[in-house]
C-alpha cells in the first residue's frame, strides 16, 4: 500500500512538474536563472576595412527561447540603440545618418526587419543569429569619449506588433568622431549666435526689411544645414554689455568653433546686407574688411565676395583697401603690380553677357586708371 | 580667278583691300574715290534705300533717328534698332556697310565672295560669330576671322625688313588692342593680345562735348545738347576739333545751341586733361599685356602705331615717356589693318584650298608665316573641392589657356559625382574666372550617360582650337565609349541659323545700298 501509494504520488508530482515548468517559464520569461534558453543578445565590435579605410562595425546578435501566441508566427526583430552614459534615467538618443534605419520621425537610430515565420509556440534559436551588421560611421552620438551604449533587440508579431521576446545587452564604446551632436547643437547654438550678432552689426544693428530677410534666409539656411530645429537667444549665448563687445565676443567663438566655410558664409552674408542698404559709408567698409581678418580668411577671397557682392557703386568713396586690397605700406612698384592685375581680371569680364556685369567691370576698369593715376602722382610728389 | 580680299570692319571707318596678282594688297577705293568708307548707316525715308558712308554722316543730323553709327559696339549683343517697324539687329546694319564695300569694290574687281573681315582682337565667340554672319548676310563667303592688330603686324612685316619684338598700339574709333608679338623676316609669332571694348576715338570725341557742354553752360547757362539730333550733330563737331587738336594747340568753335551762340576754344591742354583717364586705360592695359607677354618696356624694340585715334599727339608722347622711344607710324594707321585682312586671306586660302590660289599670289605669300594664338581662356563649369573649405563648390576650370599658340588641343579627366548619374550638363565657358557668375558660358549641352554606375566614373574632355580659330570640344565617358562632340560654327548657341541667316541674306540682297 505504502509502496503503491509512493509510486502514484511520484507519478502526480512528476506530471505536475512536467505541466507546470513549462507553463512557469513562459509566465516568467524574465527569469533568465530559471530558464537556460532564455533569450538574449550580444554585441560585438568587429573591425572592417571598407574602400581601404578601417571602420568600426558593430555585429548585432541573438538567440534563445521565442514564444509566441499561435503556430506559425509571423515575426520582425528589431534594434534600438541608446546612450546610458549618464544613467539608465537619463538615456540619450544615438542618431543615424541613414534614412533606412531611423525612425518614421527624427533622426534617432531604429533599425528593423523581417525575422520569418515561427512555426512552433515555443521556439529556441539555439544558436547566435547575427540580425544586423552596422557601420558605426552611420551613427551619431551625443558626446565625443567613451560611452556606454544600450542595445535592445526584440521580436515582435507582424500585424499586432505584439511584443513577444525582448533582450538588453550593453557595451563600452570609444566615440572617436569630433564631436557629439549634443557639442554640435551646443556649438551651432554658439556660432549661430555669433553669426548673428555680426549680421546684425553689418546692417549697424537697426536691419530694413531686405536686410533682415537676408539674416533670417542665411540662418535658416545654417540651421537646416544643422539638421536641427536651433532656437537660440542670442544674448543668453553670448551675453554682452556693449554691442562693441559682443562683436569681440562673437569674433572669438567663431574663430575657436565655426569652420571655415561657415566663416566665408558669413563675411558673404555680412558683405550682402551692407549692400542691401547703400550708400555703404566709409566705415563699414573698413569695418567688412576688418571683420575677414578678424574672421582669419584669406584676403583674395575676402576680395573676391567684397567686389562681386558690393559694386563700386555702392560704396561712398571707395576705399581701394577694400576694394582692391591695397596696403598702403607697399611699394609702389608692388601695388601696381597689384592693379595689374585686377585690370586683368576685370577686363575680361567686360565682355560678359549680363550687362549688369558688364557695367560693374565697366566701372572697375575706370576705378583701378583712377586709383592707378593717384597712386602714380603721389609717388612723384 | 579667286580674289582674296580683307575687310577692316571698323567702329568708324571701314575699309576693303584685295591681293594683287603678286600677292602684295592693295586698298579698294569705294565708289565716292575715298580709300575708307565711314561706318555709318541712314535708312532713306522715301525711296527706301540704304546710304552708307560719308552720304549717312551727312544725312543723319538731318533725321538722327534714322541713322546709325557705331554698331560694332554692339555686336553679339541683344540691340535693336527699330526702322519703319523693321527691327535692325547689328549684325544685319553691319551686313549692309559690308554689302556697300562689296558693291562697290565689284564694280572694279568682278564678283567678290572669299573674304577674311577683322574683328577686335578682345572680341568674344558670339561677337566674332556675330561678325561672320554679318558678312553672310552681305553675301560674302568668310573664309576666316583676324585680330585687328595681327593684321596690321602681318602688313607690317609683310611690307617691311624688321625683326625683333613688336607692341602693336591699336585705338580705334570705338575699341583699342594692344598686341606683343615677335617680328623675324616675314614670320610673325603673337604672343598676347589685350582690349578694351570701350575705347576709341568716339570717347575721346565724348570728351570734347563735355568740353562744349560746360562751356556753352557758361556763356549761355543752358544745356547744349537736348535731343538725339543735337547729339548727332555735336559728335562731329567734337569729331573736328579734335583732329584740329593733333595739328595745332588750339581749335575754335562757334556752338548753335536751343539758346543762341556760344564761341568756344578749346585748348590741346584742356583736351589732354580731359582724356587723361582714357589714356590711362590704354597704359594700364599696355601693363597686363607686358605681364602676358613677361616682357618689360625696355624688351620692345618697335611700337606700331594703328587707327586714327593714335594722330592725337598725347598718345605718341606717353608711349615715347614709357618707352624711351617714339612709336612708329611706318604704315598707314586706317589702313593697315584691311590690307593685313588680305594677307590672312591669302594665308587661310594656301592652308585650305592651294590649288584655288594663282601662282603669282602663292609666291608673293611664299615666306609669309603667322604664328597667332588663342585669345581667350576656354574651360568648363564643374565641381572639385575646395581645400581651404573641404567642400564640393562649384568653379570654372580653364582647359586652354589664353594666349596659347595655335593649333592647340588639351585634355583633362573630371569624374562623376553622383550613383547612377544619367546625365552630365556639359558647359563650355569663355573667360579668364574660376567664378562660375563671371565667364561666358557659350555652350550648354546635355551628354547622356549609362545608368547604374557608382560615382566617380571618369570622363575625358579634350578641346582643340585649330589655326582659323574654330574651336572643337569632345567629351567621351571612357567606360562606355559614349561621346559628345561640340563645334563652334554659325547655327549654334542662339546665333542665326544657317538657314535663317540665308533666307535674311536673300532679303538683304534685295535692298538698295548706295
Amino acid at each position: 500500500m505504502n509502496t503503491a501509494a509512493i509510486i502514484i504520488l511520484t507519478a502526480i508530482m512528476t506530471a505536475s512538474l512536467i505541466w507546470v515548468i513549462p507553463r512557469l517559464r513562459s509566465l516568467l520569461p524574465g527569469l533568465k536563472g530559471l530558464d537556460p534558453y532564455h533569450f538574449e543578445n550580444r554585441v560585438e565590435l568587429l573591425g572592417k576595412s571598407i574602400d581601404g579605410a578601417e571602420i568600426d562595425v558593430l555585429a548585432v546578435g541573438m538567440r534563445g527561447r521565442i514564444t509566441t501566441p499561435c503556430d506559425s508566427c509571423d515575426t520582425n526583430v528589431s534594434v534600438e540603440i541608446m546612450d546610458i552614459t549618464e544613467g539608465l534615467l537619463e538615456p540619450l538618443r544615438v542618431l543615424c545618418t541613414q534614412s533606412n534605419m531611423r525612425r518614421a520621425e527624427g533622426m534617432e537610430f531604429f533599425f528593423q526587419t523581417h525575422n520569418g515565420i515561427i512555426p512552433g509556440r515555443d521556439a529556441i534559436l539555439p544558436q547566435w543569429r547575427t540580425v544586423l551588421e552596422l557601420s558605426c560611421d552611420v551613427l551619431r552620438f551625443p558626446k565625443r569619449g567613451q560611452r556606454l551604449l544600450q542595445f535592445t533587440t526584440r521580436i515582435s508579431q507582424v500585424g499586432t506588433g505584439r511584443e513577444l521576446a525582448v533582450a538588453k545587452t550593453t557595451l563600452n564604446y570609444f566615440v572617436a568622431a569630433a564631436e557629439g551632436y549634443l557639442d554640435f547643437e551646443k556649438r551651432m547654438e554658439q556660432i549661430l549666435a555669433g553669426g548673428y550678432i555680426l549680421a546684425h552689426q553689418a546692417a549697424g544693428n537697426q536691419p530694413n526689411p531686405e536686410q533682415q530677410k537676408l539674416i533670417e534666409n542665411w540662418l535658416n539656411g545654417c540651421v537646416n544645414h544643422a539638421a536641427a530645429n536651433l532656437t537660440i537667444d542670442v544674448h543668453k549665448v553670448i551675453p554682452s554689455e556693449t554691442p562693441e563687445q559682443a562683436v569681440d565676443k562673437a569674433c572669438e567663438i567663431l574663430i575657436q568653433r565655426a569652420d571655415t566655410n561657415y566663416r566665408f558664409g558669413l563675411i558673404e552674408v555680412c558683405v550682402k546686407i551692407a549692400a542691401a542698404a547703400q550708400p555703404v559709408s566709409r566705415p563699414l567698409q573698413d569695418w567688412l574688411k576688418n571683420l575677414s581678418e578678424r574672421l582669419e580668411l584669406p584676403a583674395d577671397r575676402f576680395q573676391a565676395i567684397y567686389q562681386k557682392y558690393l559694386p563700386l557703386d555702392a560704396q561712398e568713396n571707395p576705399d581701394p583697401a577694400c576694394v582692391l586690397g591695397i596696403d598702403p605700406t607697399l611699394p609702389v612698384e608692388e601695388t601696381l603690380k597689384r592693379l595689374t592685375e585686377e585690370y586683368r581680371k576685370w577686363n575680361s569680364r567686360v565682355n560678359h553677357p549680363d550687362a549688369k556685369v558688364r557695367q560693374q567691370a565697366d566701372k572697375m576698369l575706370s576705378y583701378l586708371t583712377e586709383v592707378r593715376s593717384c597712386l602714380l602722382a603721389q609717388s612723384k610728389a | 580667278m579667286t580674289k582674296l580680299v580683307g575687310i577692316d570692319l571698323g567702329t568708324t571707318f571701314s575699309a576693303i583691300a584685295i591681293l594683287n596678282s603678286i600677292g602684295r594688297p592693295e586698298i579698294i577705293p569705294n565708289s565716292e574715290g575715298e580709300r575708307i568708307t565711314a561706318s555709318a548707316v541712314y535708312f532713306d525715308e522715301d525711296e527706301g534705300g540704304v546710304r552708307v558712308g560719308i552720304e549717312a554722316i551727312n544725312s543723319r543730323q538731318i533725321n538722327s533717328e534714322r541713322a546709325v553709327r557705331f554698331v560694332k559696339r554692339h555686336m553679339g549683343t541683344d540691340w535693336t534698332k527699330v526702322i519703319d517697324n523693321h527691327t535692325w539687329t547689328p549684325q544685319e546694319i553691319s551686313s549692309l556697310i559690308l554689302k556697300k564695300l562689296k558693291q562697290d569694290a565689284e564694280k572694279e574687281h568682278g564678283a567678290i565672295t572669299d573674304v577674311v573681315i577683322s574683328v577686335p582682337a578682345h572680341f568674344d565667340e558670339t561677337r566674332r560669330k556675330a561678325t561672320m554672319d554679318a558678312g553672310t548676310l552681305a553675301g560674302l563667303n568668310v573664309i576666316g576671322i583676324v585680330n585687328e592688330p595681327v593684321a596690321a603686324a602681318l602688313f607690317y612685316a609683310a611690307s617691311h625688313d624688321i625683326s625683333g619684338r613688336v607692341l602693336v598700339y591699336d585705338l580705334g574709333g570705338g575699341t583699342f588692342d594692344v598686341t606683343i608679338l615677335d617680328i623675324k623676316g616675314k614670320s610673325t609669332k603673337i604672343l598676347c593680345s589685350q582690349g578694351d571694348h570701350a575705347l576709341g576715338g568716339i570717347d575721346f570725341d565724348h570728351k570734347i562735348i563735355e568740353l562744349f557742354e560746360q562751356e556753352y553752360q557758361n556763356q549761355c547757362g543752358a544745356r547744349l545738347i537736348q535731343s538725339d539730333q543735337d547729339m548727332a550733330k555735336f559728335e562731329d563737331e567734337a569729331e573736328d576739333v579734335k583732329k584740329t587738336l593733333s595739328r595745332r594747340n588750339s581749335a575754335k568753335k562757334v556752338l548753335y545751341g536751343a539758346s543762341g551762340s556760344a564761341r568756344v576754344e578749346i585748348t590741346r591742354e584742356q583736351f589732354e586733361k580731359a582724356i587723361e583717364s582714357l589714356i590711362a586705360r590704354t597704359e594700364m592695359l599696355i601693363d597686363v599685356a607686358l605681364d602676358e607677354a613677361k616682357s618689360s618696356p625696355k624688351d620692345i624694340n618697335k611700337i606700331l602705331l594703328v587707327g586714327g585715334s593714335t594722330r592725337i599727339p598725347m598718345v605718341q608722347q606717353r608711349l615715347t615717356d614709357k618707352f624711351g622711344f617714339a612709336p612708329e607710324a611706318a604704315v598707314n594707321v586706317d589702313e593697315c589693318v584691311a590690307l593685313g585682312a588680305s594677307i590672312h586671306a591669302g594665308l587661310t586660302m594656301l592652308r585650305e584650298k592651294p590649288e584655288s590660289v594663282p601662282q603669282g599670289i602663292a609666291g608673293g605669300l611664299r615666306d609669309v608665316k603667322l604664328k597667332d594664338v588663342c585669345n581667350h581662356s576656354y574651360g568648363t563649369i564643374c565641381a572639385p573641392l575646395d581645400e581651404q573649405t573641404g567642400r564640393h563648390v562649384v568653379r570654372n576650370t580653364i582647359l586652354l589657356k589664353k594666349n596659347t599658340p595655335l593649333p592647340c588641343s588639351t585634355t583633362q579627366t573630371f569624374y562623376t559625382m553622383a550613383e547612377n548619374q544619367t546625365e552630365l550638363q556639359v558647359m563650355i565657358t569663355q573667360g579668364e574666372d574660376e567664378d562660375p557668375d563671371f565667364v561666358n558660358k557659350i555652350a550648354t549641352e546635355i551628354f547622356e550617360l549609362p545608368g547604374g554606375r557608382p560615382a566617380g566614373r571618369p570622363i575625358r574632355v579634350e578641346y582643340s582650337y585649330d589655326a582659323n580659330q574654330r574651336m572643337h570640344c569632345e567629351f567621351e565617358d571612357q567606360e562606355s565609349g559614349r561621346k559628345l562632340e561640340v563645334e563652334f560654327c554659325i547655327g549654334k548657341d542662339g546665333e542665326l541659323s544657317q538657314s535663317h541667316v540665308n533666307q535674311q541674306a536673300e532679303t538683304l540682297q534685295k535692298m538698295k545700298v548706295q
